[in-house]
């Protein structure tokens, strides 16, 4: 229970930093209000509609009272709209982290399904051939860069055999599953490789050292079977490593997925963002990157506590 | 192993039969001789001793016993009768079936042989569920009367305890109940005590020997101290350089030692009568190099008595007693063996 508090207290302050500090960015951007007015069309709106968006903006304000309008803004879900279209910005960030939600769990669920058994056998037999072929095939993946993977599986899956829509578009899995998967199975695929590549790497050299200690001896010895020595005793001590980065992704996946995005056509949020900071829709980036910030911190929240189910002795803060 | 399970449990005569068991390893540096033809014989109930310095195999030799070895790079030959079934020609299937239900093993560091992320009942519980095939209901309830039977304090509370809960003397009685739960006829213990306190050393093997009488269970006890097995064992093995070479019943060895190194063994254990800051005599030297043995008798490099043909012709085990065998040219008592005690300073014929 203490452990959990005191991991609540770490997330509190880390929300309370990332909102200050994306506050403050505003100010530190050189002719923001001009970039505002420019992005709204200057010529088309008069000197009265330009104060007016201004002051709703509270950019003339002194930096700590911005800050509380900010937070009470983001509060209150009173996002505004973007300048381009007038579009809510909670909608736009909601469409956007759906299918970036999207992308990120299956990509997450395939890469541990390809990983976690191919890491079990390779350590198992470590040295072997399948240990040879599954580490240069990580290696391939990790070092593939994943435009040219979605291009090169674009190109034979979608254009030469077209088992796949070259464009995806969001369709919702219980309007038309099979049409759900068409379109999100490609840049799932684009996104898992690579991740299954250093999930099965990490995982792969955990698993070697566990099954060296002397408790896989005394589980060997009262004649416990192989699979159930590999998956009952060696996995759970062996996943830190791979908890560990699979919760790095979550984020990195969430608001950076964009390569995969823009190559698929899918309006997901890292793809937003870029946009937005083109366009200069600070307002709808200042709002995603907080967003962002409480997907990591809340995966990394998940995750402290999870590390405490992995290993007991976590719990009475011996390992950290 | 339906035969053994179904066969009439005979609880005398010969339980365990070992002949001319060799275990290589082959590593990048050359062949490691870790065990080089052993031969002995064990009866049921009975407790058998193997002592020796630390690399000079006796760990290897109660792995290659039950079977318990990686198969890659390793050289095995001889035969392992365990009840009269061959072990060294089964499958890892079978052995499965006889590891913890037929023999089971406890180990010299009882901080790290329990796992640390399944609760304590679980891992006592689970030879029962894959041998017995017992329910979760019926297991616990064995594995509570096991916890209390090794004088563990609040059984029901140490069931859903995590091994870094517990001192390095309970996991050692812990690892002993899992050793014990299906209630194996032979227990290979690697060096049980030497990781515990020293309080807690004598109480260890104290409920290792009750358990073993109680149970009519067959014990090898592998440690590097000869006070351990001198109380605690029937027959003791000494081994060097992967070989044995003194075998004798536990009494007899200690009254009539043959091999120089038995005694200087026993030379090294400090004792009671001595005056105080009274110096250990120490073995000079190392164990050999079990890739490259030395030629002849592989202990006469640290060897007082060694003449050139005890390093040259490697002696073959001889019977002092029918029951006592030893290899040596020179063995404690020989005229060799008194002429270098008198050079020594010593009285020949007194420890």
């Amino acid at each position: 229970m203490k452990y959990f508090l005191r991991k609540l207290g770490q997330l509190v302050i880390v929300v309370f930093a990332v909102t200050f500090t994306v506050s403050l960015a505003l100010g530190a951007i050189p002719y923001a209000e001009e970039r505002i007015i420019a992005a709204k069309g200057s010529g088309a709106i008069n000197e009265e509609e330009k104060n007016k968006l201004l002051d709703s903006l509270n950019l003339r304000e002194p930096t700590l009272v911005q800050y509380g309008y900010f937070v009470g803004d983001l509060v209150t879900l009173d996002w505004g709209v973007t300048l381009n279209g007038n579009q809510p910005i909670s909608s736009s960030i909601s469409d956007g982290l759906k299918i970036s939600l999207r992308l990120m769990i299956y990509g997450q669920l395939v890469a541990l399904l390809l990983a976690i058994p191919a890491a079990v056998f390779a350590a198992y037999r470590s040295g072997g051939l399948f240990d040879r072929f599954s580490t240069t095939f990580s290696f391939g993946f990790i070092s593939t860069p994943n435009y040219v993977l979605a291009t090169v599986l674009g190109l034979l899956l979608t254009v030469r055999w077209k088992l796949f829509p070259a464009i995806s578009t969001d369709v919702g899995f219980f309007e038309a599953p099979w049409d759900h998967f068409t379109n999100f199975f490609l840049p799932t695929i684009v996104l898992a490789l690579p991740l299954a590549g250093t999930y099965m790497r990490l995982l792969r050299s955990d698993l070697i050292n566990t099954l060296q200690s002397d408790f896989i001896t005394t589980a060997r010895a009262k004649g416990v079977s192989t699979p159930r020595i590999l998956f009952g005793h060696a996995l759970r001590p062996s996943l830190f490593s791979l908890v560990t980065a699979a919760a790095v992704n979550v984020g990195a996946l969430v608001g950076g997925s964009v390569v995969v995005e823009t190559a698929f056509n899918l309006n997901g949020l890292g793809r937003r963002t870029v946009l937005g900071i083109f366009a200069s829709e600070f307002r709808l980036v200042q709002i995603t990157v907080v967003v962002l910030a409480l997907v990591y911190v809340m995966t990394n929240f998940l995750v402290d506590i999870l590390y405490g189910f992995l290993d007991p002795r976590v719990r009475v803060g011996r390992l950290g | 192993m339906s035969t053994l399970q179904t066969a009439f449990r005979r609880r005398t005569g010969t339980l365990l039969r070992v002949e001319d068991l060799v275990t290589h390893f082959v590593t990048a540096g050359g062949v490691v001789r870790a065990v080089d033809g052993v031969t002995f014989s064990l009866d049921h109930g009975k407790r058998l001793g193997v002592v020796g310095e630390s690399g000079c195999g006796k760990t290897i030799l109660a792995r290659s016993i039950m079977g318990l070895l990686p198969h890659r790079n390793v050289i095995r030959q001889g035969s392992v009768l365990f009840e009269g079934t061959e072990l060294t020609t089964m499958s890892l299937k079978d052995r499965q079936k006889i590891w913890g239900a037929e023999m089971a093993m406890i180990f010299q560091d009882p901080m790290t042989s329990l796992n640390p992320v399944m609760k304590i009942g679980k891992q006592l519980a689970e030879p029962l569920r894959i041998h017995l095939g017992s329910s979760r209901e019926n297991a616990r309830a064995i594995v509570l009367k096991l916890l209390e039977d090794v004088g563990i304090p609040e059984p029901e509370k140490r069931f859903d305890q995590y091994a870094h809960e517990l001192s390095g003397g309970m996991r050692q009685r812990i690892m002993i109940a899992m050793a014990l739960a299906c209630g194996p006829s032979v227990l290979f213990a690697d060096e049980p005590t030497t990781a515990l306190d020293v309080t807690v050393q004598a109480q260890i093997l104290d409920l290792i020997e009750d358990q073993c009488r109680e149970r009519e269970m067959a014990l090898v006890l592998v440690t590097h101290d000869l006070g351990v097995v001198a109380g605690h064992t029937d027959q003791i093995i000494v081994m060097y350089a992967g070989k044995i070479i003194e075998v004798a019943p536990t009494a007899s060895l200690f009254s009539k030692m043959k091999m120089p190194y038995t005694e200087a063994l026993f030379q090294s254990i400090p004792k009671l009568e001595d005056p105080s800051h009274t110096r250990l005599t120490a073995i000079g030297g190392r164990p050999p190099n079990l890739i490259l043995p030395p030629e002849g008798c592989r202990f006469s490099p640290r060897c007082p008595y060694a003449t050139d043909k005890c390093r040259t012709i490697e002696p073959e085990l001889q019977a002092a007693e029918p029951d006592h065998l030893y290899a040596c040219h020179h063995p404690v008592g020989s005229d060799r063996w008194s002429e270098v005690q008198v050079s020594l300073g010593r009285r020949p014929g007194g420890h």
